[in-house]
């Protein structure tokens, strides 16, 4: 008992000294400024630190770094709420709702929610992650290839409607669409190189980073400068930050359930705080009594999206811990940070430095803690950006549209891309065709493509085979029928709401409220 | 019109896709074609992309003609502005990220609507910056050109 | 409102002006013999993976010895011919520098034929991977010969995880299958080792043949077991476990990282160039990093390396176009 407590305590040494906090407040601050810039994500923020995290010593350096960590996957909710471009992929699910909120006046509640969701999720997985972290790293190597195909399958199927107001078969046209962008590069199992036009960038497909920047910041910029009339797009009034208490009890049960969302799909090897993202926000909607209401401005919408792929930080780190494995690509980067140090991530970490394990458990906490006070005090802040003159402020979007997507790669390829998705994104406008399916389907097509293939592979290629391994599976089986639910559930809202209008009345009184 | 014109193009490059992935080869020891896939995507954007063009062309026919209310919007400003960000991404590699950035980014905001003046300020306090973070604090090498 | 703008970015200019002067009179310097000016080392993956981590690794000594800042650039895409085609492309002068591994002389025959290996010059092989045949902790065979017994009475039935047709991962596989006259059946797992280890410890496959690094922390934790190595000698972090040759079975794959710069550099850089590196592999940083990250040091000389390269090149080119993956001639 003496020794589990231990876990728990022994890190305070370590993690309540002043230069361990300064680090940690400057980590969780730069991540919130690198998620917030488009192009500039989690992994890129690690990335950059990792060199300089070289002569401090090794508490100093993680703290550092995963304050980084946290910071970033919340600070992409800032540009998505106030100029409607995911600063990370991870918040393109937050565009769709938070963006709405803020058009109607109400960026201060936006921001607001997004910050009291990302922290809770946060907070939570991080206690998951001290609590039960073996239990669940044991869970998510259940997790092979056919479970990982049904939860693409399952993201992709709400690609229908994440965009309200357009029709099925548009969303429809432009998620094929984009699972066919999807398909450049090399073929995951025979490696030939697929639609790459001779570019050797292309080997390894669209980086759909620069292609999301593209689609929402260049392709809506585009569309702006033909207009004649001004618009005042997003209102200036900010209102109140901290989220009301009705609005806290209305999503509890959202981020809860996106928290469980959220940690477990972090802690799969191979996915991530997007897939975790779009997942929680497709669930929501399916159990929701109001799906229509999504992607509309509603909170239930942020808090799945942020609370879930906050929550992935705390995930991601349980197979690091409890297996020595990375859960996503930003903790494949901790492992090298934490070699640098002569440490070696995983189950022996236990025994040979349990006062470091401790630290991480509670420089974590601390981190979102101060990710909550920096979001909630520096909203005025970011949002001093929509007081900028309108005509600066375009010029501002597009030229951090360009310099974002160089800075993924350091390559002008990669601004090539992101112009081409721009034009894409600017006739996509013009044809009344949704973008959103198309980021969803490049973020998922991969991931459903390989997985679907390999599991086709084990199953020597055997359809039949392949429809048994459902019944084997019961995760995968699962995940197929919340799949079905989903797809049939548009039905089931038409039948229930006949009258549009009614809708849209009870939602302007929520919008209120 | 619009969505008849996107659902052909649309449907062209489900075609295209069609053609090349029939070439894809077949590797020894892979259960399935590398172009199975792309090829069943591209039968379907094809089917998909023609359902809309059909549905935009039945509208057409249905509508009233009616004159635009809010006047047409300046399409030769996203024509300029677009041929700007070509340029821009032609001339980056050879002056550099500093002038090119400048240079783009006046042009940009005086399509905005900007005054001159206004926009040579804004342009190169916003380039000076950008080059200032991204160069120093995120150790972005950004293209460098004749000059710096 | 408009006068505070005016105010912020008139500050932000005169401090933007100040800096450029600042760091254009830093980079004044300049010198007749090499390096003449800082070296840029290419990395042509994202940072962490096992390619950055090595040259990040050898750069502090190698600042020591060349007197010269040397400057990581990640240049990402096409698993590293991204920055492979940029080298080809820049001055021959020495100043830049790559990392790379087998995959520099596969490339060109696996669709990627600007990357040209007569196009660099082999200074220096820093470490080498060795590939591990692992297996679930509770699988039913004991060592290797079983396993393989298994395999040769039940071919294709063994299914063993790679990280894509053509890596060096499934180039080993295909060798222990040559060795030993079985048939496994390559299952491909984009994204590193650790999808390969994942795969094997939830019983998706039967084993792996990736890297004895990346197995590791899998194998602490008790999910996996490995069999065998596939080098010459033991594995540092596997004292304990036999190498395929021991058991009498003659396969063996080191999978190489080694230091490369264009061709046509000047003798007296790619001799520097080696001195430093050498010294850098010698210094007690590296050796502590690769200690950690389980890789052995491995040292070739500039004639050694490019002699094994062009070996390399060889064999490659004769086993992709036996697996049919060869699609490409280099240009």
């Amino acid at each position: 008992m003496a020794n589990l407590l231990g876990l728990y305590t022994s890190g305070l040494g370590l993690v309540f000294k002043p230069d361990v906090i300064l680090f940690t407040f400057a980590g969780t601050f730069l991540g919130i400024i690198i998620g917030a810039l488009p192009g500039l994500t989690a992994v890129m923020g690690v990335a950059i630190l990792i060199p300089l995290t070289y002569g401090l010593s090794a508490e100093v350096a993680l703290m550092a770094l995963l304050g980084v960590y946290c910071g970033a996957v919340y600070g992409g909710s800032i540009s998505a709420t106030l100029l409607s471009i995911p600063g990370t992929p991870a918040a393109v699910m937050t565009t769709m709702d938070a963006h709405p909120m803020a058009k109607k006046g109400e960026a201060g509640r936006a921001l607001g929610l997004a910050t009291v969701c990302s922290f809770i999720g946060g907070a939570l997985s991080v206690i998951a992650l001290s609590v039960s972290a073996p239990l669940i790293a044991n869970f998510a190597l259940k997790f092979t290839s056919i479970e990982l195909f049904s939860i693409a399958i399952f993201g992709l199927s709400i690609m229908a409607y994440v965009a309200p107001g357009s029709s099925v078969l548009k969303a429809f046209v432009s998620g094929i669409f984009g699972l066919l962008i999807a398909t450049i590069g090399l073929d995951p199992m025979s490696a030939y190189p697929r639609f790459t036009f001779g570019r050797p960038e292309l080997i390894t497909g669209v980086e759909f980073i620069s292609a999301m920047i593209g689609l929402f910041g260049l392709g809506e910029a585009l569309s702006q400068v033909e207009a004649r009339a001004v618009v005042a797009e997003v209102q200036t009034a900010l209102g109140r930050i901290i989220p009301r208490w009705d609005d806290m009890k209305r999503i509890i049960g959202t981020m809860l359930r996106s928290t469980v969302i959220g940690t477990i799909i972090g802690a799969i090897p191979g996915t991530g705080a997007t897939i975790a993202s779009i997942v929680s926000y497709g669930q929501e909607k399916r159990i929701s009594k109001h799906p229509e209401r999504f992607g509309t401005g509603c909170p239930e919408g942020i808090a799945a999206s942020e609370t879930a792929n906050n929550a992935c930080t705390g995930g991601a780190m349980i197979p690091l811990l409890s297996l020595g494995i990375p859960g996503d690509s930003v903790t494949a980067l901790l492992v090298g940070a934490f070699m640098i140090h002569g440490l070696r991530p995983g189950p022996l970490l236990f025994t040979e430095r349990p006062d470091l394990v401790s630290a991480i458990f509670l420089g974590m906490f601390v981190a979102n803690v101060f990710m909550l006070i920096l979001g909630l005090g520096g909203a005025r802040l970011f949002a001093m950006i929509l007081k900028i003159p309108k005509d600066l402020l375009n010029t501002l979007v597009i030229a951090l549209c360009f310099v974002g997507s160089y800075a993924i790669r350091n390559s002008v390829f990669d601004m090539e891309v992101m112009l081409a998705f721009g034009a894409l994104g600017y006739a996509f406008r013009k044809a009344g065709i949704p973008d959103a399916p198309l980021v969803l389907a490049l973020i998922l097509g991969p991931m459903m493509e390989s997985n679907l293939r390999r599991t086709l592979a084990l199953c020597d290629g055997n359809v039949v085979t392949f429809l048994q391994a459902f019944t084997q599976h019961p995760i995968a089986g699962v995940t197929m029928l919340a799949t079905v639910a989903l797809l049939l559930s548009p039905l089931i809202i038409r039948r229930r709401s006949t009258a549009p209008q009614r809708i849209r009345a009870e939602d302007r009184i929520s919008g209120k409220g | 019109m619009n969505e008849i014109i996107a659902g052909l193009c649309i449907g062209a490059t489900g075609i295209y896709a069609i053609a090349v992935a029939r070439t894809f080869p077949l590797t020894p020891a892979i259960e399935l074609r590398a172009g199975l896939y792309p090829q069943a995507l591209g039968i379907l954007l094809v089917l998909l992309a023609g359902l809309m063009a059909y549905g935009g062309l039945t509208r057409l026919r249905q509508a009233k003609p009616s004159g635009e209310s809010a006047g047409r919007p300046a399409y030769w400003k996203t024509a300029l502005t677009f041929s700007g960000m070509l340029g821009y991404l032609c001339l980056l590699p050879l002056v550099g990220f500093g002038i090119s950035t400048f240079i783009f980014l006046v042009i940009v905001a005086w399509l905005f609507g900007s005054r001159l003046f206004r926009a040579l300020a804004y342009s190169f306090a916003m380039t000076s910056l950008l080059y200032l973070v991204f160069r120093y604090v995120f150790e972005v090498p950004l293209p460098s050109g004749i000059f710096f | 409102m408009k006068n505070k703008f005016t105010a912020i970015m008139v500050l932000t200019v005169s401090l933007t002006m100040l800096l450029m002067l600042v760091c254009g009179s830093a980079q004044g310097k300049t010198g007749t013999h090499f390096p003449s000016k800082d070296i840029t080392f290419l990395i042509g993956n994202a940072p962490g993976g096992a390619n950055d981590l090595t040259a990040r690794a050898l750069i502090p000594a190698m600042e020591k010895a060349l007197g010269r800042n040397v400057i990581p650039v990640n240049l990402e895409g096409a698993n590293g011919a991204v920055a492979a085609i940029k080298m080809a492309r820049d001055p021959a002068d020495g100043h830049e520098i790559l990392i790379h591994s087998q995959s520099l002389i596969m490339m060109q025959y696996t669709g990627q034929p600007d990357v040209n290996i007569k196009n660099y010059q082999p200074i220096i092989e820093v470490a080498e991977d060795i590939p591990a045949v692992t297996v679930a902790a509770d699988a039913k065979w004991k060592d290797l010969k079983e396993f393989i017994s298994y395999a040769r009475s039940n071919p294709r039935k063994v299914k063993v995880a790679t990280s894509g047709a053509g890596s060096v991962w499934h180039i080993a596989g295909v060798k222990l299958e040559k060795a030993t006259g079985v048939q496994f059946s390559f299952i491909p797992y984009q994204g590193g080792g650790a999808k390969s280890s994942v795969a094997v410890a939830s019983h998706e496959v039967d084993a792996t043949t990736t890297s004895a690094a990346e197995v590791k922390p899998l194998v602490d934790s008790g999910k996996l077991k490995v069999l065998a190595v596939l080098s010459d000698e033991r594995h540092p972090l596997y004292p304990n476990i036999p190498t395929a040759k021991e058991l009498g079975i003659d396969v063996s794959y080191p999978v190489w990282r080694g230091i490369f710069c264009r061709k046509g550099a000047p003798a007296e850089a790619v001799k520097a160039l080696h001195d430093a590196i050498k010294a850098a592999i010698e210094s007690e940083g590296y050796r502590k990093f690769m200690e950690t990250s389980g890789f052995p040091i491995k040292y070739r000389g500039t004639e050694e390396f490019t002699k094994m390269v062009q070996q390399e090149d060889e064999f490659h080119k004769a086993l992709l176009t036996e697996l049919g993956l060869k699609i490409s001639d280099p240009r």
